[in-house]
């Protein structure tokens, strides 16, 4: 990699860490899983920084690789656990409220590892169905069905009475 | 409007573990140690794919007839066959043949290269110090099924010689004759059909070897490579990367130098039976 490449690759990387790191934690929890899963997202674009510096969106590519890594880590723990290796996506029991981040921390946590990047991706970094779909590799009607749940859900919460 | 109610549930941010440097540094080495092999790592041999006894072979079994880079001992003689198998079918077997393998490498290294030294580099995998140890090899246990290309024997160490610092790194790949990603490689010790530069030549006993040669922005980098007997290759790679000194600076030469690195290769593949 070139000089001037790599101090690009610096620069955007220093300008996003945070921002995947907080998207990290959304989806496992878990800070140390979480700056396990964005130095594996670096390590992934510096060897593709080339690819990368020229993709259309940075950012999605990004984002792609970041929620891969998460779905891979979460079929290995999975395994590791003698769980079923690919989450079910079974629908959900939608709480009547969620009123603290109490709640919305179990209700991520009462989804699969593929449902929950839905949610964090539609709502918390705004992504759009094709593109959450697209990051995913799921298709778009299983994002909007997912994403409706969701969004019931969050607007329940941002209705209740403390938020 | 859920994006509050995520920010709380992140709550307060600790510090970032996340070492950016850290990590384009050992990308920066593994490209140059490791850019010959790299997701090529799979040495082709498809025709022999099947006569590899690499899994199912025992390192204390019957012995076997001469190999191409077994080398033979000199006639009227009566040596004794030190020659080892590389196995990895079970853990003991493969720690047993790593343990060997390190053992031959340490020799050549000291024969090829006297007045050179092991010395610690943090950013070699498995290198725990101090200097004057040895690579201390890994290795991963396959069994005869596995078709996935990967390096079944690997390390490495930084190496000092008369002032000039780099790192050497063997490696020998698994027996599998497809890349990982499923096509067919180029078969041990030919040259690849890219325009690496390569010197192909063939070693005493008559097993293939070349010599890649390529220098990066920021270093230089050699492998040898000599086809084992079973259809696998055996890779000596020496580059002039040192510890957080590979993140750029003025490069010198590579502690080794090509011819070195060959012989060495040579050497440690001598040792090696089917």
């Amino acid at each position: 990699m070139e000089r001037a490449d790599e101090d690009d690759f610096h620069a955007y990387v220093s300008e996003r860490l945070e921002r995947w790191r907080r998207t990290a934690y959304l989806l496992c929890q878990d800070w140390h899983t979480a700056d396990d899963l964005v130095s594996i997202t670096v390590t992934k674009l510096f060897r593709n920084w080339r690819k990368v510096r020229t993709a259309d969106n940075r950012d999605a590519y990004a984002q792609r690789v970041l929620s891969r890594s998460w779905l891979d880590e979460s079929r290995r723990a999975s395994r590791r656990e003698w769980a079923q290796s690919e989450p079910v996506e079974v629908g959900w029991s939608v709480p009547d409220r969620i009123v603290d981040r109490e709640s919305l921390a179990r209700l991520l946590k009462a989804l699969g590892p593929k449902q929950r990047a839905v949610l964090v991706l539609r709502f918390y970094l705004d992504y759009s169905v094709e593109e959450t779909a697209d990051i995913l590799r799921i298709s778009a009607g299983t994002v909007k069905s997912q994403s409706a749940r969701g969004l019931e859900t969050l607007r329940a919460a941002a209705l209740s009475p403390g938020n | 409007m859920g994006t509050q109610l995520f920010d709380q549930l992140i709550g307060d941010v600790p510090p970032s573990s996340v070492d950016v440097a850290a990590i384009v540094r050992r990308e920066k080495r593994r490209s140059t140690t490791r850019w010959f092999t790299g997701a090529a790592t799979a040495v082709v041999a498809l025709s022999v794919t099947t006569a590899i006894g690499l899994s199912m072979t025992s390192s204390t079994g019957t012995s076997s007839p001469p190999s191409a880079a077994g080398g033979s001992s000199p006639a009227g003689t009566t040596t004794p066959d030190t020659r080892f198998a590389l196995v990895a079918y079970s853990e003991e077997s493969a720690a047993a043949s790593a343990k060997r393998l390190g053992a031959a490498l340490d020799a050549a290294f000291r024969k090829e290269a006297p007045g050179a030294t092991w010395i610690f580099d943090p950013e070699v995998p498995g290198q725990t110090g101090p200097d004057g140890q040895p690579p201390k090899l890994s290795y991963k246990v396959v069994d005869g099924a596995s078709k996935k290309s990967q390096e079944l024997f690997s390390g490495g160490s930084g190496v000092l010689n008369e002032g000039r610092k780099g790192s050497l790194h063997l490696g020998v790949n698994a027996i599998d004759g497809l890349g990982e990603d499923g096509t067919p490689q180029r078969k041990a010790g030919t040259c690849p059909p890219s325009g690496i530069e390569c010197k192909a030549g063939t070693a005493p006993n008559g097993a293939p070897t070349i010599v890649l040669s390529k220098a990066f922005d920021e270093g230089r980098v050699y492998t040898a490579e000599v086809a084992l007997p079973d259809g696998r290759a055996l890779r000596i790679t020496v580059n002039n990367t040192f510890g957080a000194g590979g993140d750029g600076a003025a490069r010198q030469a590579t502690p080794l130098t090509s011819a070195q690195a060959l012989a060495i290769a040579v050497e440690v593949a001598s040792h090696i039976k089917a």
